[in-house]
């Protein structure tokens, strides 16, 4: 064997900010059983973090990951993960973004840069191949992302440089900041900005100019080609993820009223449809390396209404649901207002469409008055009072201040019986709408990150044009209609083969929305092992991912029961779900069967070997994927699986 | 040489695939097309490397059947067009 190690850079960067170590070390160990990005960084959290670590205590660890195909034209290659013990779920704490600042942390040399300790002042770091700078950042302080981002390419006269930082709300600990890379993409949930504002660090700049080499060159070359031949014709690329739309509501899927509702009302269908509002003021695609389907991102300039005059490319579906028709605003462009807002406050649009969601139905409960909002009204589809809470809750002023806690805390504090409103998996602001979608439910709600669809929920089932027979085909199932989103079978499974491919599409650094994720023609695990295998000159099939991506997962669980107190009740749909019907819309009267569900789910643990009574993993399943210590851990804070 | 591409979506696969065409390994250094920001505008700038430019300048993909940097472009028809005038002004110095 060969010694260069191929597709990977090689390295991990340390740098330590409480003393001002920088060190690295050898990639290779890890990547075997780990494979890159997400799964090395789950590996270095529940080595090193000792169990009393808490969020923001400068011992907790904040982990970027550049994808183990970053840097080479493989489909869809360009995602950076950031991981960490996050202050939202108070357990692993994991979000992606594509990212520049991926690939030029892979060309200077690194494929994962550990952050430790905590600045004494507000720092950046600069990476530039070998030269490491912790540098002052004084002035970017208070700045949002966009003018930190404009005043450091302006003072080092560098208009290309790209770099991931926090805004206001990561500095001030709002539970829910996030990490936005150059301006317009967000390292999504988890709150992982907030531990980046705990440590002082505002900003991260990677500037590479080594060069990435695979192991097989033609043969990879060949696939990359081959492969790009599956997007021919597809146009998920023309509204980005916006393209759902229509799916949605046929599937019950539209979040209005804070969940109270899962269709938008008819009336409104069109007038807000997200699709035209695109069609109407994009002037250019937006994309990054590897994009199969030519760019997700639109640029929109918003040439009338309140918001004219802003440029920005924030076409985002989630930031639609979760704020925009979650809060019934009708306006338009509002949700290209309220993306760029939490893009430059550096808020995640969950935390913020979840908190002012349960406030604004607490309001019109009565539970909340103006007394506990400092006099705000709090009305359905009121944009003015979305922004003016969304900037509170970034600068942590007034009522804000509770809304920058999530939903879940926000409940807490308030008491009053208003956590039955508080929409949210294992303390995390929901933004699925998990009535409808079987598979897509038990994914989001059994997730190790608390929530989110990309770590096992069958997203599949809620995208339009999918067809059943080549699903079956591909998931290799034998099951009628594995996507029928209202069925129970075969979904334990599917959502298991999902874990596989959203963790595996995590550490190597692919889009899933260039995959079967989204639309079942896509690329799928067995084109990624070819990438895969080609790129580091070694056949990697997909069992072994299947096995690499479960025993990631199983130490997610393991770092999960190490610093909360999750269990089989945490991996239940929030109780509004379990205990209303679908109240209008193509489903009306649907309910999630709650002895079906239970079913399922105790199929679903059966599968992973994990106990149905607690959801712990046994002793067997963990030995048998090498991870002894693990059970010998778990045995000690009683938390084995039987 | 520089031109405007209004509907470039920005990704630099070209310049990773161009990279591959001259070293056969991938890195941003070594394209000789370079991706350039705009202000505010649609699109990107595309400029394509000549002699005197800083960096490995453009060698028309000789030995390739299709120019690698279009090959793996996502929006190739405007690629396509400025590859050919670029190529043709080429051959013009050349003659
Ligand atoms: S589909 Fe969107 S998120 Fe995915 S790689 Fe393309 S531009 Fe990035
Ligand atoms: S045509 Fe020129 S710019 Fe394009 S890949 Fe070939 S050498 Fe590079
Ligand atoms: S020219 Fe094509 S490949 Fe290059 S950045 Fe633009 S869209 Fe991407």
């Amino acid at each position: 064997m060969s010694e260069h190690l191929y597709a990977y850079a090689g390295k991990i960067l340390r740098v330590n900010l409480s003393n001002g170590e920088i060190s690295t070390e050898p990639t290779t160990k890890y990547i075997d059983d780990w494979l890159g990005s997400t799964g090395i960084a789950i590996k270095i959290l529940y080595d090193e973090l000792q169990p009393w670590v808490t969020p923001y205590d400068p011992m907790n660890k904040l982990i970027f990951g550049a994808g183990a195909l970053l840097g080479t034209p493989a489909i869809g290659a360009n995602k950076m993960s950031v991981s960490t013990l996050g202050p939202v779920t108070g357990g692993w704490a994991s979000g992606l973004s594509d990212s520049y600042v991926g690939l030029h942390l892979k060309y200077a040399g690194y494929d994962l840069l550990v952050i430790e300790g905590k600045a004494s002042t507000p720092v950046y770091l600069w990476i530039e191949d070998e030269r490491i700078e912790i540098r002052d950042a004084s002035r970017l302080w208070g700045k949002t992302t966009w003018d930190a981002l404009d005043l450091i390419r302006e003072e080092l006269n560098d208009p290309d440089l790209h770099a991931v930082s926090i805004g206001p709300a990561g500095e001030n600990l709002v539970r829910g900041a996030c990490i936005i890379q150059d301006k317009n993409r967000a390292f999504g949930r988890c709150g992982t900005g907030a531990v980046m504002g705990s440590k002082n660090l505002k900003m991260i700049i990677a500037k590479g100019s080594h060069a990435i080499k695979v192991a097989q060159p033609e043969r990879f070359m060949q696939a990359v080609k081959e492969y790009r031949k599956l997007y021919e014709g597809s146009n998920l690329g023309k509204y980005g993820t916006l393209h759902c739309y229509g799916r949605k509501q046929e599937i019950s899927g539209n979040n209005w009223k804070n969940f109270q509702e899962s269709s938008i009302p008819e009336e409104l269908f069109e007038k807000i449809d997200p699709r035209i509002t695109v069609k109407k003021y994009e002037i250019g695609p937006e994309s990054f390396p590897g994009c199969g389907v030519g760019g997700c991102g639109r640029r929109l300039h918003i040439t009338e209404g309140p918001y004219k005059g802003l440029k920005t490319t924030s076409n985002q579906w989630e930031t639609f649901s979760t704020i925009q028709t979650r809060l019934a605003i009708e306006e338009p462009t509002f949700m290209v207002k309220a993306n760029a807002l939490c893009n430059q406050l550096g808020l995640d649009v969950n935390l913020v469409g979840g908190a002012i969601g349960w406030a604004m139905e607490c309001y019109q409960r009565g539970i909340i008055t103006e007394k506990d909002t400092g006099g705000m009204k709090l009305e359905w589809g009121d944009a003015a009072v979305a922004l003016e809470l969304a900037e509170k809750i970034a600068y942590r002023k007034g009522f804000g201040n509770i809304l920058a806690e999530g939903c879940a805390k926000a409940a807490q504090i308030i008491g009053r019986d208003s956590d039955y409103y508080a929409m949210h998996i294992k303390g995390q602001d929901l933004y699925e709408v998990l009535r409808g979608s079987v598979g897509w439910c038990l994914g989001t709600a059994t997730s190790t990150r608390g929530g989110g669809h990309t770590t096992g929920a069958l997203i599949t089932e809620t995208f339009p044009n999918n067809d059943k027979e080549k699903a079956r085909k591909v998931f290799n199932i034998d099951v009628d209609d594995p996507l029928d989103a209202l069925s129970y079978e075969g979904k334990a499974q599917l959502v298991k083969y999902m874990e596989v491919s959203h963790r595996i599409n995590n550490s190597l650094g692919i889009c899933h929305y260039n995959t079967i994720s989204v639309d079942i023609n896509f690329i799928n695990l067995p084109h990624i092992a070819e990438f895969y295998s080609a790129a580091i000159g070694r056949e990697v099939s997909v069992d072994d991912f299947e096995e690499i991506a479960m025993r990631q997962l199983n130490l997610e669980k393991a770092f999960n029961l190490r610093f909360t107190d999750f269990a089989r009740a945490d991996d239940l749909p929030t109780p509004r779900d379990l205990a209303e019907p679908i109240p209008s819309g193509k489903l009306r009267g649907w309910r999630i069967d709650r002895a079906e569900y239970d079913r399922l789910l105790d199929e679903y643990y059966e599968l992973h070997g994990w106990d149905k009574e607690t959801s712990y993993p046994t002793r067997a399943t963990l030995e048998k994927l090498g991870l002894k210590q693990v059970a010998d851990d778990l045995e000690k804070i009683n938390k084995l699986g039987k | 040489m520089k031109f405007d591409m209004p509907n470039c979506g920005g990704c630099k696969t070209c310049e990773l695939a161009c990279s591959f065409h001259h070293q056969g390994d991938f890195s941003f250094a070594a394209s000789s097309i370079k991706i350039i920001k705009k202000n505010g505008e649609a699109g990107y700038i595309v400029e394509l490397l000549e002699e005197g430019d800083a960096g490995i300048s453009c060698d028309c993909c000789v030995g390739e059947e299709i120019p690698l940097c279009l090959e793996h472009c996502a929006h190739s028809d405007f690629l396509r067009e400025i590859l050919e005038e670029f190529f043709s002004k080429r051959r013009q110095i050349a003659e």
